[in-house]
């Protein structure tokens, strides 16, 4: 376990153990940020830095943490570090962090920071512990940015706010597809993943049974 | 390894565990409160901005990505006022402390300062009956002359009386309820845009039940109080695509220029189902197509917040130019 590479543990769960597509975490706010790319890049943003600063903080203070309270310490650890997020966000990014409403609090109940922490931090070195909160930051970010991508340009005919197919509303041709706009899309975007995924590295494909 | 395991006894008793715990809830107590108080001033500056921001935007004087200091600039000619709605009339800072934080939602959850708009409602009919009554009759200077001589119980159940009266007074007007919203502030926080020196347009907050939110948003009237000049919503949940399209600039821009009150203070304007209003007439402001839920909310909201029960003895004292911002 202490002799992973830093590569694979920075860069593996992007594709290799992907926190949403192979882990199946960190669903809900994948649905509710992923409207369009300029919420999903801030969420992904603030979980890259929540996942990593709590790793790094619950690695460092691994040995001084009763085992009975474990938990709780690391809950603590996170929340805090996600109350801050959400203040600087509120102090240096109003108009997203208005557009995100409670999804940035919500990162407190994400398992994929509350995962990381007590399966990776509590056993490793602060340094690769780190590295471990970014690589699962990143691999969520990359779920969440295509999910996003399809979402806004095919439910507003935009990216990044910009458009770029123009809706029939605006005298253009294209007629958005409203579906993509609620919830229930990310579920289908986010299966489809799966599945190309799992079509791509059939190691990832779990047995029957 | 055997330094962990010296420190593992330590940590796992219960001594240790309370230590642990004291120490990681100081430590995080502490990074929270420096970051959340010294952020503060930051965050309030970027929350009045933005209600700033939102209160140009319905008077249709917010340019396209408008900086801090254009906004800042813009709201030079805007004076922010309290007012009682049941009259009309300012407040001042005794009542409502200060106009640029107040927030109508924390009043409405506030039993003791809230309004029932259903019995506010009634006591308006009510008394409008009993005018109309005492028109008739004459009788009400003989009433008042009465009214010394009762005693205090007398006089207690001559109030309850009344209330009765009200509660029990039938209510058929649409216009003075707020759909399915029960409560509602007695005071408002209105904003009075000068021009040249002169009252141009007075910006009214409003907000109301759509499909699945509460809606808000800010209304702005000509100070003839006829003319609609913008209408913006700042916060909703509507559905996106469908009731979401309230922000929909084309839609918005149906707004500027109807007549939302006729010379006389009735409220004229009109949201219909979209594509069933006439809407080549100037008070029929076409709904949103596959919103016909908040379509009737928006209907509900804007005739209700500009009617008698709303803003209507504001705008009152605004077309008798008593407001001169």
């Amino acid at each position: 376990m202490a002799k992973q590479k830093s590569k694979d543990v920075l860069l593996g769960p992007i594709a290799d153990s992907n926190p949403i597509a192979l882990q199946v975490l960190g669903i809900c706010s994948a649905l509710a940020v992923t409207v369009n790319m300029n919420t999903a890049l801030t969420m992904c943003v603030a979980v890259i830095a929540v996942t990593a600063c709590s790793n790094l903080c619950v690695s460092l203070v691994r040995t001084f943490i009763p085992s009975s309270i474990r938990i709780i310490v690391q809950m603590t650890i996170i929340a805090s570090l996600v109350i801050v997020v959400d203040q600087l966000l509120k102090a240096y990014a109003f108009d997203v962090s208005k557009s995100m409403s409670v999804f940035v609090g919500l990162i407190i109940t994400n398992c994929i920071v509350m995962g990381r922490a007590e399966a990776f931090a509590m056993k490793n070195k602060p340094s690769i512990s780190f590295l471990d909160g970014i690589g699962n930051g990143l691999g969520y970010s990359a779920v969440l940015l295509v999910v996003g991508f399809f979402r806004e340009l095919f439910g507003k005919g935009s990216l990044f706010g910009v458009e770029l197919l123009e809706p029939i509303s605006k005298g253009g041709w294209y007629s958005p597809n409203g579906m993509m706009l609620l919830p229930p899309s990310a579920f289908f975007l986010i299966g489809l993943l799966i599945w190309a995924l799992r079509t791509w590295k059939p190691a990832q494909v779990e047995t029957e049974g | 390894m055997k330094k962990d395991s010296v420190q593992g006894e330590f940590k796992d008793s219960t001594l240790g565990t309370f230590a642990v715990a004291a120490v990681l809830c100081v430590v995080c107590s502490v990074l929270v409160s420096v970051t959340a108080v010294g952020l503060k001033e930051i965050q309030d500056a970027n929350i009045e901005l933005d209600k700033q921001k939102n209160v140009l935007s319905s008077a249709g004087l917010l340019p396209k990505k408008a900086t801090a200091s254009d906004v800042a600039s813009l709201f030079e000619n805007v004076t922010v006022l309290a007012i009682d709605l049941a009259t009309g009339e300012a407040v001042d800072s005794s009542v409502v402390k200060d106009p640029k934080e107040f927030d109508p939602f924390d009043e409405i959850n506030d039993p003791g300062k809230r309004i029932e708009i259903l019995f506010y409602a009634k006591s308006l009919v009510h008394a409008n009956q009993e005018k109309e009554a005492a028109t008739e009759t004459g009788e009400k200077a003989e009433a008042t002359v009465e009214e010394e001589e009762l005693t205090e119980e007398q006089q207690l159940e001559k109030q309850l009386e009344a209330i009765k009266a009200i509660k029990l007074t039938p209510i058929d007007n649409a216009d003075l309820r707020l759909g399915s919203i029960p409560f509602r502030a007695k005071y408002a926080v209105v904003y009075l845009i000068k021009k040249d020196g002169k009252l141009d347009q007075v910006v009214l907050p409003f907000y109301g039940k759509g499909l699945w939110s509460t809606l808000k948003g800010f209304i702005s009237i000509d100070s003839n109080t006829q003319t609609i000049r913008g209408l913006t919503y700042y916060s909703h949940l509507e559905t996106p695509g469908l009731g979401g399209e309230v922000d929909n600039e084309d839609w918005k821009a149906k707004w500027p220029g109807k007549q939302g009150i006729d010379a006389e203070g009735n409220v004229v304007i009109t949201v219909p189902k979209a594509g069933t209003g006439n809407l080549s007439e100037d008070t029929v402001v076409d709904g949103l197509s596959g919103a016909t839920i908040t379509t009737k909310g928006i209907n509900t909201m804007v005739r209700y917040w500009l009617g008698p029960a709303g803003f209507g003895p504001f705008l009152d004292k605004v077309r008798k130019g008593e407001i001169d911002g």
